[in-house]
């Protein structure tokens, strides 16, 4: 899940453009929802509005120093832009996030040599069994959320394409072969499609949108789904597997009769054609950061090990999202770098602190529930001495 | 500053080095050799040290095996195996005559003033990065083989079964001619330098006895420089087995041993670079134990070579002086 770093000019443009999109994507969404608009579990706001400003303040008042951080490629340009303007808020505390992929992240976590780490996927009991006893227990809280679109090449349709799970399964296990295979015409009555071989797009490299794919596969398809759940999935031999989203994106776009997945960001920002996917509702669901967050506001008491949301109930829930974590030890061994690592991560979310910068790098915002719990989750982690870290103002 | 002052003029370092021992200067040039064989033996060493773990938990069938699956801790090497090999045998199947024949070119029949353009052009290509090499191959040129290229070999060449299945554009093929656009330069440029020192009495010598061009060139010529020309075919080897993210971007990424030309495969690198980010335990290890096998490949082309250049090059003298 890698959107590219981007730059000042094209960030501006892109920010316009993901603003623009996500509004028209909500409308279209409303429009294709025919039943009742989605019902929140947490009211707009939160329980969290009360308290916040006084943490919010607090949190811009981390003690001098540098933090280390690893992990994560999806999460690293939202990390960039957040860290970059806690630290022109917060003289003196400096974060340096490197993208190495979430897999070397909980390494570098393991062996104790960065402050906190981030990950597509929760640390696994067996990776949280590599940290040294002598640490204690691991704290891991959601950082950001994120869709994944089905993005398709398919010259002479220009209706949207609509699929479901198990038409999806099909795709990309090999066994459904052609555009104008039953099951595609099947939902989609009224379209023309191709009789030309569908190409599935995936994949190369272990990756967090291939897991939130095939977990979405596997809960809404059920038995129709049989290469599991995982970041590396042994596709078909038809499949054509290139290295990180900007490697399938380019694939896509250059392969005619191709379809692929795409973490949203980059969909959007490269202006994708991407099919309406049927929910668990039964309505067919376009991408985008509303859908996407209403999908995730049907189950905000996520947990490390109970972390999918895919395929939640909801009318105009996208079904393919999930949310990255962010990782570090509940007993920090530095009473000065600890609450530097509270606060940034406390600061960062938090609405009124980086969730206000994730709609324009098109990422989506965590539901205010799970910004409450993380708070929560926050305040049990102490210093040395057995001290609460995260402090009001 | 001392030093500078007492090194930099000419007199005085000559003066110094009559001044200094022999032993010395032995003693330096050795520690500097030295330091080579050590990092040579340091690198192997610790490539072995991170690929014990899967040898000792799979033994060491798994590396002949068909299967690569992470996720049932199954870590077959062999499909990578044989599309290194076969990657590496496209590249090099167009590469050698289409470089020869540049070379050749370049050192005896084209006019000068052409001849400083076409290298400076050749070199150019050596200094394109990788990545957009293969950011090339899988945005321009997918879609020509795709859509001209395999229809076209498919029809032709289709009867020999190398050519099933759709076209696609990433895949062998692709990859094949990705790796031949990157060695071609290595090719050219070593290959043209060992041509052009060929003696000129011996090219003169040829003519006198009224040998035409093209038989001094095969004759002569090129027997003449055999010994570097197995060295530019060494060199684009090892860049063909080695290349990474190019072929990464253009083979497809198949896990699986490919039936055609046109189906998506994966090498060893492509399979390190793909995975390593992500990957703990038994399959990093693994990983590791991919590149060790692929520097095993490496070093047995590189000896097969040398056995080759020993062997030609006594008969190559032997034919000259026949000649």
């Amino acid at each position: 899940m890698t959107p590219q770093a981007d730059s000042g000019p094209r960030r501006r443009t892109r920010r316009l453009l993901a603003v623009g999109l996500a509004a028209t994507a909500a409308l279209l969404a409303a429009c294709s929802s025919s039943s009742a608009p989605a019902t929140t579990t947490v009211p707009p706001g939160g329980v969290k509005a009360p308290g916040n400003s006084s943490y919010l303040t607090a949190d811009l008042n981390a003690p001098a120093g540098a933090l280390t951080a690893a992990g994560s490629t999806f999460v690293q340009p939202f990390f960039s832009v957040a860290f970059h303007d806690y630290t022109a808020k917060n003289q003196g505390l400096q974060v340096n996030y490197s993208g190495v992929g979430s897999g070397n992240g909980i390494t570098d976590f393991e062996q104790g040599t960065v402050n906190f780490a981030a990950s597509d996927v929760p640390m696994s009991s067996s990776d949280l069994a590599k940290v040294p006893a002598a640490s204690g227990p691991v704290v891991q809280i959601p950082d950001i959320l994120g869709g994944v679109s089905i993005s398709y090449n398919l010259p002479g349709v220009s209706t949207r394409v609509k699929l479901d799970a198990a038409t999806l399964a099909g795709i990309f296990d090999g066994t459904i072969k052609t555009w104008n295979a039953s099951q595609i015409t099947a939902l989609n009555p009224g379209v023309t499609l191709p009789s030309n071989a569908i190409v599935p797009e995936v994949r190369a490299d272990s990756s967090g949108t291939t897991y939130i794919f095939s977990d979405y596969l596997a809960k809404a398809a059920g038995s129709a789904w049989t290469l599991g759940t995982s970041k590396t999935i042994t596709w078909p031999s038809s499949a054509v597997a290139t290295p990180k989203n900007s490697g399938v994106a380019g694939s896509i776009q250059s392969t005619p009769y191709s379809i692929g997945y795409v973490e949203l960001a980059y969909a959007i920002q490269n202006h994708f054609t991407y099919a309406a996917v049927k929910n668990a509702a039964g309505n067919y669901v376009i991408p985008s950061l509303a859908t996407v967050g209403a999908d995730a506001d049907q189950r905000t008491n996520v947990s490390p090990t109970d972390f999918s949301i895919v395929n939640e109930p909801g009318a105009t829930s996208y079904p393919i999202s999930g949310y990255s974590w962010a990782i570090l030890l509940q007993k920090q061994t530095s009473a000065t770098t600890g609450a530097g690592v509270v606060k940034v991560l406390d600061w960062t979310t938090s609405t009124g602190g980086g969730q206000d910068l994730a709609a324009a790098l098109s990422y989506v915002k965590l539901p205010p529930a799970v910004q409450n719990q993380n708070r929560t989750t926050l305040l049990t982690v102490t210093g040395p001495g057995g001290q609460v870290l995260l402090t009001k103002s | 500053m001392t030093t500078r002052e007492t090194t930099q003029p000419r007199g005085a370092r000559r003066g110094s080095r009559l001044g200094l021992p022999n032993g010395v200067y032995r003693g330096l040039l050795a520690a500097v050799a030295a330091i080579f064989v050590g990092l040579v033996a340091w690198f192997l060493v610790s490539m072995i040290v991170q690929a014990k773990p899967a040898f000792s938990t799979l033994g060491f069938s798994w590396i002949f095996q068909k299967t690569w699956d992470p996720n049932h801790q199954k870590f077959g090497l062999l499909p990578f195996i044989i599309g290194t090999f076969e990657t590496t045998a496209i590249a090099l199947v167009l590469a050698v005559p289409i470089g020869l024949g540049t070379a050749l070119a370049l050192a005896y029949l084209v006019p000068h003033r052409l001849r400083a353009l076409l290298s400076t052009a050749v070199e150019l290509l050596a200094a394109v990065p990788s990545v957009v090499y293969g950011l090339w191959g899988l945005i321009v040129l997918a879609p020509l083989v795709r859509e001209y290229l395999e229809p076209f070999l498919t029809s032709v060449l289709g009867w020999t079964g190398l050519f099933n299945g759709p076209n696609q554009g990433p895949g062998l093929l692709l990859a094949g001619i990705i790796l031949f656009v990157m060695v071609l330069p290595t090719m050219m440029a070593i290959s043209r330098d060992v041509l052009a020192v060929v003696p000129n009495e011996q090219v003169e010598g040829a003519m006198a006895l009224g040998a035409t061009r093209w038989q001094v060139l095969r004759k002569v010529v090129v027997p003449g420089a055999r010994t570097g020309l197995l060295g530019a075919f060494t060199l684009a080897t090892g860049r063909a087995l080695g290349e990474t993210v190019a072929v990464a971007l253009v083979i497809g990424n198949s896990n699986f041993i490919a039936h055609s030309l046109k189906s998506p495969a994966a090498t060893l690198p492509s399979l390190i670079v793909n995975n390593f980010g992500e990957s703990t335990g038994t399959e990093l290890s693994a990983l590791f134990g991919a590149g060790l096998v692929l520097l095993v490949i490496g070093v047995a082309v590189n000896a097969t070579a040398r056995v080759l250049v020993r062997s030609t090059s006594r008969a190559g003298a032997a034919s000259v002086a026949v000649a």
